[in-house]
């Protein structure tokens, strides 16, 4: 994160902030990762790939297909991204989400032995059961480290201090379920307009921003604006900037969105800022979910992120977060 | 004389109530028939029948982009991404007929009297007129073919734009331009410790034209037998007949097998050989170049503008210097006419990255000052490449060109200037791509024309100047 964090001189003052605060949680972190250890553990994954084939494999190489492969943003970082996940499938460390989590991983029998304790494993060795678009939690890292090594190591720092909440259903106050919930009341709290025009139509405004939450809005964006957002959720060690950022977006679009009648039209109102012009561009086919990033880069238009993420912060009095975060 | 060429219109009766705006390269039905086998082969073209080619280079930035990019969102989803077609020359054809005064004082009403006429279907220029209003006039309408320019006149080639499109005449100018800084002691032209070498115009790699300096590029082999060499046909486009060798008795070897034998006097095709960057700048193993664009609309004063967007075209296969895949065109060559054969190719994204991506990675992996650098590199290459040429370009004040400039980055993240295209393909192979090609029309549209959109090569732009 450190490259990113460094490139902007210019950051305005809470940003800033922020980002000093984030370069201190990750450097003390990075600190206390010996790297030569990192390298040698990453050559024991490798050899554990290419020592023996699971069937997440094939899930996971057809996930970085159709997504990185056919994204004009990631496409050429298909190789790396192959590495990355396959890696991270092997990677027993993963296993400590499950620590503080309800659910468990799943357990399977050697083949052709009996079912006693001895013969248990957890499959796949990650824990995790990869998903279509499960890469899209490492692909913007790919434009910040060429070596695969450093990707690897951040990309599942990361995901094991934010991404798994993201898909997995808890009572945690930061799980996907809460985010969602937040941004419910936000919706009904800052926006009645059109909350009551949502049910008016019957439609769920969960259901128009849950790609984005599920994702951390990583192929929704653009890559460099995405990487702004992500410094933010480090920054303040938090996921509920997704909610507020999903309600600004929602917010800003808001002419239009009250002129619509139906799920679709949702999509393809928040895509053409003019109210007049009703595009047919569609969101997108379903099963290549990098293909609607053009859906919000649409929607937010020439405002940058910075502007719509204070906008947000400005709209809820920054109060939403405990003092002791600023 | 002026009855051999056919110049755009400036019709004797005058219909006050219409006006219509030209922007038309004067050439004949079967100038531009020409075009298809290869733009550059006429070049007994008179003066003045003017081509002009987009070169474009324009920081402009206009306010109706949001709008604009909405539309050619629009546009680009009611529309099948076309197949890539060769490098057609865009010939923009519309009439004019005026009445100075009437122009000065209406404003919408007028634009919306222009008509445009074209002799090549792309969709990003058609939507650009009729984004403007103006309708469409067929090919035999009222031309006027009598007449001499007028200040209505605006054309999008200039007369010899070859001079800088053509490989061979690139270099010779690149060259000559070097020579005078050298012979005026001006201090760009350093020259650095390694033999020829020029500390800060080193952008075009070591090249000879063959077959008239072949002795010259003897003793330049000799030197360093193990480079690898790239012979390129200097009039063609889309990679075609470009092939690379490592070994001198593979040139003999090749101009004893052509049809056309390797005989200075008799060869009609001349090639340029140019050293082989062998380690350019790979992203994810593959090998890519860059595709800006640079309008020009004045040699002398240089007025040019560099347009923002631009794209890397990325090889469908690894990077791999081994001599057995000296041959693989596909590992070598970036042009998208090649590489959209190749099993690999993913229609999606074309194998194009955006110039904005490829910066965020440069910045986040190599940091940002470099990056910064290698830009402004690029900047600098764009200027003295234009400056080489400019004494030579006839400067007709009517003509303005888009150029499409490809560069190719080494590991060290020096830019190389590979070639300059007059006609940059218009085709889109992507939905961001034809965005990119629309918005880059549109620019180039807004920035040539004054601001109530009818020509006027009086008008002067009050816009970033290189000197």
């Amino acid at each position: 994160m450190f490259r990113v964090l460094t490139s902007k001189p210019n950051a305005k003052m809470p940003l800033e902030r922020s980002r000093h605060r984030g370069q201190d949680k990750i450097g003390m972190d990075l600190k206390e990762i010996d790297f030569k250890e990192n390298i040698q553990h990453f050559g024991e994954l490798k050899n554990l790939v290419i020592q023996y084939d699971l069937l997440v494999d094939k899930l996971i190489v057809k996930d970085v297909q159709l997504t990185a492969s056919n994204d004009d943003q990631y496409f050429v970082f298909e190789d790396i991204l192959y590495q990355v996940m396959l890696c991270f499938s092997r990677d027993t460390e993963i296993l400590s989400v499950f620590n503080h989590s309800a659910s468990n991983p799943v357990h399977a029998i050697l083949k052709n032995k009996s079912a006693i304790v001895e013969n248990t494993v957890i499959f796949p060795p990650s824990g995790i059961i990869p998903f279509h678009g499960f890469t899209m939690y490492a692909m913007p890292f790919c434009y910040m480290y060429e070596n695969p090594i450093a990707l690897y190591y951040t990309f599942r720092a990361f995901y094991l201090r934010y991404w798994f909440r993201l898909h997995e259903v808890s009572s945690h106050e930061q799980g996907i379920l809460s985010l969602c919930l937040l941004f419910e009341r936000l919706l009904q709290r800052y926006e009645p307009e059109l909350w009551f025009r949502f049910k008016q139509v019957n439609i769920q405004p969960v259901r128009v921003v849950f790609k984005w939450l599920m994702r951390g809005f990583s192929g929704h964006l653009p890559p460099e604006q995405l990487l702004y957002l992500w410094d933010m959720i480090l920054a303040y060690d938090s996921l509920e900037v997704l909610p507020i950022l999903a309600l600004a977006i929602l917010s800003f679009r808001r002419d239009n969105l009250l002129q619509v009648e139906t799920l679709q039209n949702v999509e393809v109102s928040e895509t053409s800022p003019h109210p007049d012009i009703r595009g047919k561009v569609t969101s997108g086919t379903p099963g290549l979910g990098p293909r609607s990033s053009e859906d919000i880069t649409k929607l937010i238009y020439g405002v940058s992120l910075e502007h719509f993420l204070l906008l947000a912060l400005q709209m809820l009095c920054v109060s939403a977060f405990p003092d002791n975060l600023l | 004389m002026a009855s051999s060429h056919k110049y755009s219109i400036l019709q004797n009766s005058l219909n006050r109530d219409e006006i219509i705006g030209v922007i038309r390269s004067a050439f004949s039905a079967s100038v531009s028939i020409n075009i298809k086998d290869s733009p550059l082969e006429s070049t007994a073209i008179h003066p003045t029948k003017i081509r002009t080619s987009i070169s474009l280079s324009s920081a402009v930035e206009i306010n109706t982009t949001s709008a604009l990019a909405n539309h050619a969102i629009e546009a680009a989803t009611e529309e099948t991404v076309q197949t890539f077609q060769p490098e057609l020359q865009v010939d923009i054809k519309a009439k004019i007929s005026a009445l100075v005064p009437e122009v000065a004082t209406s404003s919408t009403a007028d634009r919306s009297k222009m008509s445009y006429c074209t002799d090549l279907d792309k969709s990003v220029l058609i939507s650009n007129f009729e984004k403007r209003g103006w309708s469409q006039a067929g090919p035999d309408d009222d031309w006027n073919t009598k007449q001499s320019l007028c200040s209505l006149l605006t054309i999008n080639h200039f007369p010899n734009h070859y001079e800088l499109s053509r490989k061979d005449l690139l270099v010779k100018n690149i060259k000559r331009y070097r020579k005078e800084l050298e012979r005026e002691k001006d201090p760009l032209a350093e020259r650095g410790d390694a033999p020829g070498k020029y500390i800060y115009l080193d952008f075009i790699p070591v090249t000879f034209v063959l077959p008239a300096d072949y002795n010259m590029f003897v003793e330049e082999y000799r030197k360093s037998p193990q480079s690898t060499w790239i012979m390129k046909p200097c009039g063609k486009s889309q990679g075609a007949g470009i092939f690379l060798i490592n070994k001198l008795s593979k040139l003999k070897r090749w101009s004893r097998e052509s049809k056309t034998p390797f005989n200075p006097t008799l060869v009609k095709e001349s090639y340029v050989i140019s050293r082989y960057i062998e380690n350019p700048l790979l992203i994810g193993g593959k090998k890519f170049d860059l595709r800006m664009y640079v309008l020009v609309t004045s040699f002398r004063p240089l007025k040019a503008y560099l347009f923002k967007l631009g794209f890397c075209r990325f090889c469908t296969v690894k990077y791999d210097t081994s001599i057995q895949e000296l041959d693989n065109l596909y590992v070598h060559l970036t042009n998208v006419s090649v590489q959209k054969h190749g099993g690999e190719y993913n229609c999606m994204h074309g194998g194009k990255l955006s110039v904005q991506n490829l910066r965020l990675f440069l910045e986040g992996t190599r940091g940002k000052q470099v990056t910064d650098n290698l830009f402004s590199n690029i900047c600098w290459l764009i200027v003295h490449s234009l400056k080489a040429v400019a004494p030579v370009m006839a400067n007709d004040r009517h003509c303005f060109e888009c150029y499409g400039y490809d560069i190719i980055i080494d590991n060290g993240l020096k830019p190389w200037l590979v070639e300059v295209n007059a006609s940059p393909s218009l085709t889109s192979t992507t939905v961001n791509d034809r965005i990119l090609k629309y918005k880059l029309i549109d620019n180039i549209i807004s920035v040539v024309l004054p601001p109530d959109g009818i020509p006027d090569s009086h008008f002067t732009l009050h816009n970033y100047i290189y000197k």
